[in-house]
């Protein structure tokens, strides 16, 4: 693999797999909020300051991180490591991308084993979680607002918050379904000839 | 010791599971983490509330700090040393992040091919939709036990004061003009203070 573009023509040498670890982990040590925050600093970090890859094939990996199983960010961090030096690189970019963050959530996991008896942190989390709760409805809404823009679109995900708040249904099981859902659409769509 | 040994197989298998069910959307990862570890009841869901403020409050994808710390503290609550809960916590994040490895290294390709493909568009088409609203029921859910926690609370203003922070959290959340970092900051210290 090589840190070509044929867009512009660079021809810069891929990268050592320690150079791709320490960028990333750089970008994941001031990562915060979800993937758009992450195509955001990928943007800054790899296309403009060490120009490893053009900004058409950035944006070309963010869209493809969206379609892979996992989080968003580590998706298009492994896709750019990938790129740059194959297998090697995907797992480098993965592993700079969470090592600061996995070491900031050892240290709290640890303060809070032997300071979550104390008044005023049991105050600071209590006082927290409307905050959570809110954040997380907020999340939701605006994930509802990008991607239920179709009446059968907002159908489902009525359908699907309705009925994961009444029952409780094993998510697993109704994203196989909604896959299964998906297919079904697709081969009713291809056979009506393809106007959906 | 053995037990200990169980547990972490079933760490690895579970949260290997949630990344590979991750799908339609990053935030999926919350509301799968949030099922299986109270349905197994290895956190209570104030425990899980303070571990979702965390995770956002700390750099990283807001999923998978949930799952570094739900490991800690799935070892830490069956009674295991520091040291042991903090292996647990590395297992479960190499666990949930090993499927996008997979996806990445072997189905990149693939999907390339395949973006805009009928199958694709129309998985995803309603894969998207059905996660969002999963989202939205764990907001609810959150929410309701708050609620729940409020109704006993006896001062009037500790109510409005959560009420506040709810609705600034959700403007934040949905809006992304702030981040939500600091409505969870000031909440924290609104807490503190109101002792």
């Amino acid at each position: 693999m090589q840190a070509e573009s044929p867009q512009s023509g660079r021809t810069s040498p891929a990268p050592s797999v320690f150079c791709i670890w320490w960028t990333f982990f750089k970008i994941g040590a001031v990562l915060f909020g979800g993937g758009y925050a992450m195509l955001a600093l990928l943007e800054r970090e790899i296309v403009e300051k060490r120009k490893w890859l053009s900004r058409e094939e950035m944006q070309n990996y963010f869209a493809l991180a969206q379609l892979l199983p996992g989080v968003i960010a580590i998706n298009a961090a492994m896709l750019a490591g990938g790129k740059l030096r194959g297998l090697k690189g995907n797992i480098a970019a993965a592993a700079g991308t969470v090592a600061v963050p996995f070491g900031c959530i050892a240290l709290y996991a640890v303060a809070y084993d032997t300071a979550r008896d104390l008044p005023a942190v049991q105050a600071a989390m209590a006082g927290m979680r409307p905050a959570v709760a809110g954040m997380i409805a907020g999340l939701g809404l605006s994930m509802v607002c990008k991607n239920a823009k179709t009446p059968p679109a907002v159908f489902v995900a009525v359908v699907t918050f309705a009925v994961a708040v009444a029952f409780d249904p094993p998510i697993v099981a109704v994203l196989a379904i909604a896959v299964a859902a998906g297919v079904l659409k697709a081969l009713f769509t291809r056979r009506r000839g393809g106007c959906a | 010791m053995t037990a200990l040994a169980v547990l972490a197989a079933k760490l690895a298998a579970i949260f290997f599971k949630v990344g590979l069910f991750t799908l339609g959307g990053g935030l999926a990862i919350i509301a799968l983490v949030r099922q299986e570890v109270l349905s197994r009841g290895w956190l209570s869901p104030g425990e899980f509330s303070d571990i979702l403020g965390i995770a956002q409050s700390t750099p990283g994808p807001i999923g998978v700090n949930a799952a570094t710390f739900t490991g800690y503290r799935v070892f830490a609550n069956a009674g295991s040393g520091m040291w042991f809960a903090l292996a647990a916590s590395l297992l479960s994040t190499v666990a949930v992040t090993l499927p996008s490895v997979v996806g990445a290294g072997v189905g990149g390709a693939w999907f390339e091919r395949h973006r805009n493909g009928v199958f694709t568009v129309s998985v995803f088409g309603v894969l998207r939709p059905c996660v969002s609203g999963f989202v939205c029921a764990v907001g609810a859910d959150l929410a309701v036990e708050c609620c729940r926690v409020a109704s006993v609370e006896p001062a009037l203003l500790l109510k409005i004061c959560d009420g506040v922070f709810f609705s600034l959290a959700a403007w934040a959340g949905f809006s992304s003009r702030i981040s939500p970092v600091w409505v969870l900051f000031a909440s924290a210290l609104a807490g503190v203070l109101s002792r």
